[in-house]
């Protein structure tokens, strides 16, 4: 048998009941789905793994797709590659640009959407957009689960507000009409990161009057910025928007970007505001 | 670690170490060079396979996760008759892939034809944006695609008559 003394124990569970159980009685073991996080940035041929790995890729019950005319469930373990041959016309577009986004075709068809949501590092390229669509997950460890909007994913540190045992299984995007959905990406989670960005934008507008608008910007480190005061300045207005009004809104965008994070730099900040500026001006009549 | 997996239609075991990349296992073990290993990124296109008819870049597969599926190189598909619509396709069109990226383009169509049996060039483009390669002209390339998805559905149409 060849195996260095540093190689890991690998546990492959079949379903998952099993990895419930595994994950009781193994509690220092990484989870590992896909695997594009855990081997980004190794070079080498062998590469630098977890002493102990449970591997996700044989569990049928996360792999799952399920549509119904309200929403639709991907298993946590679904890869990204196959979520997008779901196909433009039945994905929100928000979710498919996002989704196409990441990575190359090929690390999309190993990298999963539950990965990108628990990793902190890679968190940037979807959290915003499920955070704005009022996304639920579930979570399940043995003998329970649960259902928990993905804006209460997070805990103040970042981290994913998984209890030990638990594991994400589903996520639950509802389908809902939006007449504006937006997502642009600036930068990577691979490059330099302080300067990537991504910015998603809804809208939805009833007689010429913004009924519904979110907007949120994310990048590595700092899962999203959500300013629901400027939302709601927007929401109630008649498109397009009039000169001042479009001024005061820019403006007091500009002052909450201050406020929020003073170690933002004067290029990060004017990139935000232009994304938001650009939204704005696809708030029209067609 | 003995681990038990499709190689090219064929079953195998090979003795390895779970944590090794299965670029390096095809290349050393099997001899299957021209899966060649570029970026050790996933990002190069260069170790592409089909992991359960999927492209996939092989670098960024440890061999404990290949156990039990399906894994075909471009030695393996070259044997099959869908590999000749494909070369066909492009020697109709004059594209010429070099011997660095043909391996991972000719595998990356093939999974895209079998998908989708007309590609357009947005669809083309992107299916081929994750080999960065850029040894000929992509317009060629995307005439390439085309012509060999023509090439597949002129045999599909010969097999029903």
């Amino acid at each position: 048998m060849t195996e260095k003394d540093n190689s890991p124990f690998t546990f492959t569970p079949k379903s998952l009941n099993d990895l419930l159980s595994l994950l009781r009685k193994r509690k220092e073991a990484q989870l590992y789905a896909g695997g594009t996080y855990i081997l980004s940035r190794q070079t080498e041929k062998y590469l630098n793994l977890p002493h102990e790995i449970i591997y996700l890729g044989r569990i049928d019950d996360l792999k799952r797709v399920h549509r119904t005319e309200r929403y639709l469930e991907i298993g946590s373990c679904v890869p990204i590659g196959r979520i997008l041959q779901i196909g433009k016309r039945l994905l929100p577009a928000s979710l498919y640009l996002c989704l196409s986004a990441i990575g190359s075709p090929g690390l999309r068809n190993l990298a999963t959407i539950g990965g990108n949501l628990c990793v902190r590092e890679m968190r940037m390229d979807s959290f915003p957009v499920l955070h704005l669509m009022d996304v639920r997950l579930e979570l399940r460890r043995q003998g329970s689960a649960r259902w928990l909007s993905v804006s209460r994913f997070l805990k103040s540190d970042g981290k994913p507000a998984i209890e030990p045992g638990e594991v994400l299984t589903r996520i639950r995007v509802p389908l809902e009409n939006w007449d504006i959905q937006i997502y642009r990406k600036l930068g990577g989670t691979y490059y330099s990161n302080t300067n990537s960005l991504t910015f998603c934008g809804l809208a939805r507008i009833q007689k010429d009057i913004v009924s519904d608008f979110r907007c949120a910007f994310s990048r590595i480190g700092i899962s999203i910025y959500r300013n629901r005061e400027i939302e709601a300045e927007v929401n109630g207005c008649k498109i397009p928007l009039q000169g001042k009004e479009n001024q005061l809104i820019t403006q007091k965008f500009s002052e909450s970007l201050q406020e929020y994070d003073s170690s933002l730099t004067r290029f990060q900040k004017n990139r935000m505001l232009y994304l938001f500026q650009w939204f704005l001006s696809q708030l029209k009549i067609e | 670690m003995n681990i038990s997996f499709e190689l090219n239609g064929k079953k195998i075991t090979v003795d390895s170490e779970p944590e090794k990349r299965l670029v390096h296992v095809l290349r050393e073990d099997f001899g299957l060079l021209k899966t060649r290993a570029g970026c050790h990124a996933g990002e190069c296109g260069a170790c592409t396979v089909l992991y359960n008819d999927m492209p996939v870049p092989a670098c960024m597969l440890p061999m404990f996760t290949v156990r039990g599926l399906s894994i075909v190189t471009i030695e393996g598909f070259s044997k099959t008759p869908e590999y000749k619509d494909i070369v066909k396709g492009f020697e109709e069109a004059s594209y010429e892939p070099c011997s660095y990226c043909s391996s991972g383009k000719i595998l990356i169509v093939h999974a895209l034809l079998e998908q989708e049996g007309e590609p357009d060039d947005a669809l083309i483009s992107s299916a081929l944006s994750g080999i960065s390669c850029t040894c000929s002209d992509y317009r060629t390339l995307i005439a390439g695609v085309k012509m060999a998805a023509i090439n597949r559905k002129r045999k599909k149409r010969d097999r029903k008559r």
